[in-house]
Formats: structure tokens, sequence, C-alpha cells
């Protein structure tokens, strides 16, 4: 699994993954994936490129969301493919974490 | 010896013998995938059995058994016309998937249980469910919608 950062203003990182967010792919960039999210910046965290997440992703994603919010930061997840917006929405995972369409409702909630 | 060995026992099955790690199991998805786009199945059937395969493989990886040794986890897979046969066995400890209760699902952030999701996520793709303990060995068997 692949993972860009880029900076979002002072206030936030956009974090790509691409790929598999499966038990390989969190071996892949959990280290990088928490560190980014432990900056005390809001993470907009683009799905657009990633083909399939299992359970191990989203207890990465339950976890640093859940550490960032300690920090007073946010996570935003968004752009999602339908089969990942499908098994994300099985777990009612936008209850707890805001799930969006697109980059700028990402960035408009972080800032709102 | 890899960590996988696979045989194609008739031309809509494939049955692979994983080695309990997470090397067996990233190669088994790989020639599961192949297998499933060989028979021209939909992205979306080859998703949930991928899905549904990863979940189950992991759970037991993580759960079934007691020491670091590795352990042969066998499956079958079998195209049928209007679906895909699961067939799971392993030797670790009794699990029944079908019987485990529903995991709660997170209402806060705080509160939010990460365990039991793997199983949900396979519950949610399968059309249908069993379990038999034969032997010293789980068998769970999942159908899913082609």
């Amino acid at each position: 699994m692949e993972m860009e950062i880029s900076e979002h203003g002072a206030a936030a990182a956009k974090i790509a993954l691409r790929g598999r967010l499966d038990a390989m792919g969190v071996e892949d960039i959990e280290t990088r994936f928490t560190s980014t999210a432990a900056t005390g910046k809001h993470a907009l965290v683009d799905l657009s490129g990633v083909t399939a997440i299992t359970s191990m992703g989203i207890r990465l994603l339950i976890s640093t969301a859940r550490a960032m919010r300690h920090r007073n930061t946010k996570m935003v997840l968004f752009g999602a493919q339908p089969f990942v917006n499908e098994t994300l929405d099985h777990i009612s995972l936008h209850h707890i974490i805001p799930v969006l369409t697109s980059e700028d409702e990402a960035l408009a909630l972080v800032r709102a | 010896m890899s960590a996988t060995e696979s045989s194609y026992s008739m031309h809509d099955q494939l049955t692979l013998a994983l080695r309990s790690s997470k090397a067996g199991l990233e190669e088994g998805r790989r020639q599961m995938r192949s297998f499933l786009e060989e028979h021209a199945l939909g992205a979306r059937a080859i998703q949930k059995v991928e899905l549904v395969f990863e979940e189950t493989v992991t759970n037991i990886i993580q759960h079934g058994f007691d020491a670091l040794a590795e352990h042969t986890i066998e499956i079958r897979i079998t195209l049928f016309a209007h679906e895909i046969e699961v067939v799971v066995d392993d030797e670790g400890r009794p699990f029944d998937p079908v019987a485990a209760p529903e995991p709660a699902l997170p209402s806060s952030l705080e509160d939010a249980k990460v365990g039991g999701l793997g199983l949900l996520l396979v519950r949610r793709n399968a059309k249908h469910m069993a379990y038999a303990r034969t032997a010293g060995r789980n068998r769970t068997t999942i159908t899913i919608a082609r």
C-alpha cells in the first residue's frame, strides 16, 4: 500500500492512500500514518485510491481517529470507492468518523 | 515449500492449503483472485469473496491457535451458477461464527470496540453460513451471491 502526504494549509494534512488497506496494507503504512496524524493537524484521508478495506484497516482508522480526538484534532475520510464505502457502511463507521464524498466537503468540515 | 499450495481439482473449483501466516494469507488471496478473474466473475463478486476470505483466515490466524507454530488452513472455492461457496477447514480451537453473538456497532469513538468487526463484515457479505466441528477440525462454509 502507498501513502502520500501533502499539506492543506497550517491546520490540516491530506493523507492519500493507494492500494489495499488490509493486514498487509496496514503493516506498510501504520507507522507513518499514525505519526502523521499525531502532528497536531487535522487529517483529511483520501480513500479514492483504496481498492479494498478490511477490519484491520478499519481498526487503524478508528484507533488513529480516537488518538486524534484526544489531541483535539479531527480525522475525516473522503472519496471512497463504492465497495469500500459499502464496507464502511456495514459497520456504520460514519457514526464515529465523518465519511464524505469530496475533498472540499472534508476541508469544510475540519475548518468549521 | 511455498506459503500456499493450490490445485484446480475441477474446472470451477480451487483448493488452497495455506500456511497460517500473513505471507500465506496474501499468497492465497492472490491465487484466489487469479482464479476468480480467469472465470470472469464480476468485480463486486470478487471483492466480496476476497473480503470474506481475508476476514475468515485472519481470524483463524489470530485466534485459532495457541502456539506460534504454523498450521495449515485448507480452503475450497467452488463456483456455482448463482453463487460462490467458500469452505474453510482448520485445526484451530473451536469457533462457531454462526452462533457467535453479533458485535455491537460503534456509537462513539471512545466506546468503539475494534474486535468482532471481521465477523460482522463476513456476515454482511454472506448469503448463507454454516459451521461444523468434526474430528477436531472447524469447517466453515460461506455462500456468496455471484
